[in-house]
């Protein structure tokens, strides 16, 4: 089946080649040069995947994938943003995201990563160490998979998307050890959760399913891949 | 500075008279040093800020307390010159270093000050004629030696203040250069993407799509390196053989600093792996930098000489160059971002090598070089760490 994109940037020049790219490799794609008509036409639009750019004049890249996530919780979204880091970008990783890129990073590995792109592939992920989030979203987009990390566990109740499974360290800030896990399971009856932590000995429940950091990459995302067949998840 | 302290002299009325007062009571005295000195430490750390900025900027008292004997027999013998003053700033300036507020050296100064003045009513009778010139001769040159301290505290903290400020609209300037330089990069990017899957059959052509490709790579990584440095990238933590990393950095470093024809670069290494946890790119950009600098530091002809060494603890990566080593005037402040000799340079290069290494939790330090250029010096935890 054709796939179909949408590609926001008020940068003209840009969405067109990357649009003029994706079409050359068959694919359907619909730009549009700021939010609120991104917004309009992913109401009426089922869309693989979403490239937001995220600086734009009118509503952010950040706000876009927040008012998205309302209507939309499984569509895969990659930001385009210079900056990795600051308060935005943390905001959208809370709300999913395919991956962060920065623009002239590579139009090859931008269009694998659209190709690869599987909607309501979400996995949320409960962790504070930052390079352990970056590393996985890393391994996990190569995948398809969306990520939605929180560090904390008030962070976790801003988050409007359905994931298919949720990794969660029992030990973050702010909240005694466990309080993370329970408030998942409230938060996400029925979905599948494995712990990561680096503390053996936690106390947990009979036959919670655990990966003791540093643990194999490759085995979890393994792991992932299975839960997600199970899911249905295309 | 040497003028400052003739003209505070001056105005306290030290003269000839107070350093033969002053060097009179130096043999009498001298042995209560060691008990002054313990005395004063006792005070100091009584106060727990004092004693946090003191054991974080040395970690020996100990060593303090033979810095401060040394510092009481120069107070009473001089000779109260030039290379006098020098001593004195520097404690000034270890008090910002140490980020010890300047009211502390007033009060420490006290200390010392009364525990100097009963020593001296020990030995000399202080309504005696003797009595009073050895005390006012004590006062003037604690005054003094106080005077010269503050002047260089304030000095430091103003110039300290000025590059934080600096830095903070810079960082802001870097942060939008950087990304809207990247829009337009992106641009060529994805039309230059477009151009080669598009195939000619010209071999100039090809040639030139490829020449622009790895120029908005390198345009592209220096966007990177800055806003790295302005912005907190975690590491990507891996095992790395230094000597691959090396070898990888060398093939960066041709393209951006063309060597002159004479000049070589010589790295030879001894098969044996050096293996770090590292964040390789990171890591490369610390040996690109160094080497950058010590290629363009040893000009035509010059020699850059790159060597591993590998401790139990360590390992330890040196670039030595033959250029003319390190300008003085920058060498306390050569870490720091925005200080460059290089014309044209901005200034990252090094602070960006210092940032990583120590993220890294190692450590990076500039000497000179057998070469006689400088040589720098950085020395990577090998084994378990707990990576920041």
């Amino acid at each position: 089946m054709t796939r179909r994109y949408l590609v926001v940037d008020d940068n003209a020049e840009f969405a067109e080649n990357v649009a003029e790219i994706l079409t050359d490799a068959g694919a359907e794609v619909s730009v549009a040069a700021e939010g609120k008509s991104a917004l309009e036409q992913l109401k009426h639009t089922r869309f693989d995947c979403v490239v937001t750019d995220m600086k734009m004049p009118g509503i952010s890249g950040a706000e876009l994938l927040r008012q998205l996530r309302q209507f939309d919780p499984g569509v895969p979204v990659v930001l385009l943003s210079a900056w990795a880091q600051d308060a935005h970008v943390d905001q959208a990783r809370r709300l999913g995201l395919l991956a962060i890129l920065s623009k002239a990073s590579g139009t090859a590995q931008l269009i694998e990563l659209l190709e690869h792109a599987r909607r309501d592939a979400t996995v949320v992920l409960i962790d504070d160490d930052r390079a352990l989030i970056e590393n996985l979203s890393e391994a996990l987009s190569a995948r398809g998979f969306t990520v939605c990390s929180a560090a904390t566990v008030e962070e976790l109740d801003g988050l409007t998307v359905k994931p298919f499974a949720a990794l969660v360290d029992i030990r973050v800030p702010g909240s005694s050890d466990g309080a993370s896990l329970a408030r998942v399971k409230e938060l996400f009856p029925g979905t599948p959760t494995m712990v990561v932590t680096a503390y053996k000995d936690f106390a947990v429940e009979q036959g919670q399913e655990i990966f003791l950091k540093p643990f194999d990459t490759a085995r979890l995302v393994a792991r992932l891949e299975a839960l997600a067949q199970r899911a249905g998840v295309a | 500075m040497f003028a400052l302290f003739q003209e505070l002299q001056r105005y306290v009325g030290f003269g000839e008279a107070d350093e033969r007062a002053l060097r009179a009571l130096h043999p009498a005295l001298k042995d209560s040093f060691p008990a002054v000195s313990e005395a004063f430490y006792e005070r100091v750390l009584e106060h727990p800020n004092a004693r946090a900025a003191l054991t974080r900027g040395e970690k020996h008292v100990g060593q303090l307390k033979g810095t401060l004997v040394k510092w009481m027999n120069e107070l009473f013998t001089g000779p109260w010159d030039a290379a006098y003053v020098e001593r004195r700033a520097r404690i000034g300036r270890v008090h910002v270093q140490i980020a010890l507020p300047q009211h502390y050296m007033v009060s420490a100064m006290n200390v010392v000050r009364v525990q100097l003045r009963e020593r001296i009513a020990g030995i000399l009778d202080e309504h005696s004629p003797e009595g009073r010139v050895g005390r006012d001769a004590l006062e003037r040159i604690c005054d003094l030696d106080l005077a010269l301290m503050l002047h260089t505290y304030r000095e430091d903290l103003e110039a300290s203040q000025a590059r934080t400020e600096r830095l903070s609209t810079f960082g802001q300037l870097v942060g939008s250069i950087g990304h809207e330089l990247r829009n337009p990069l992106g641009v060529i990017e994805t039309s230059l993407y477009v151009l080669k899957m598009r195939p000619s059959g010209d071999e100039r052509t090809v040639k030139h799509l490829d020449r622009i490709g790895v120029q908005v790579k390198l345009a592209n990584e220096i966007i990177t390196q800055l806003l790295n440095l302005i912005g907190d990238h975690p590491l990507k933590r891996n095992p790395v053989d230094l000597a691959q990393l090396v070898n990888e950095a060398l093939t960066f470093v041709e393209p951006i600093t063309p060597l002159a024809p004479g000049a070589s670069i010589v790295f030879a290494p001894t098969g044996q792996p050096f293996e770090v946890s590292g964040d390789a790119t990171q890591l490369r950009q610390v040996v690109v930098n160094l080497v950058q600098n010590a290629a363009y530091f040893a000009g035509p002809d010059g020699r850059v000489e790159i060597a591993l060494q590998l401790t139990p603890t360590e390992a330890i990566l040196t670039v030595d160059d033959n250029g003319p080593g390190i300008d003085p005037s920058i060498r306390n402040r050569l870490f720091e971002p925005l200080v460059t000799t290089r014309p044209g340079g901005i200034g990252l290069g090094l602070a960006l090598v210092r940032r990583v290494v120590e993220r890294h939790l190692g450590k990076v330090s500039a000497s000179r070089s057998p070469l006689g250029g400088a040589r720098f010096t950085v020395q990577l935890p090998v084994g378990e760490g707990d990576p920041r």
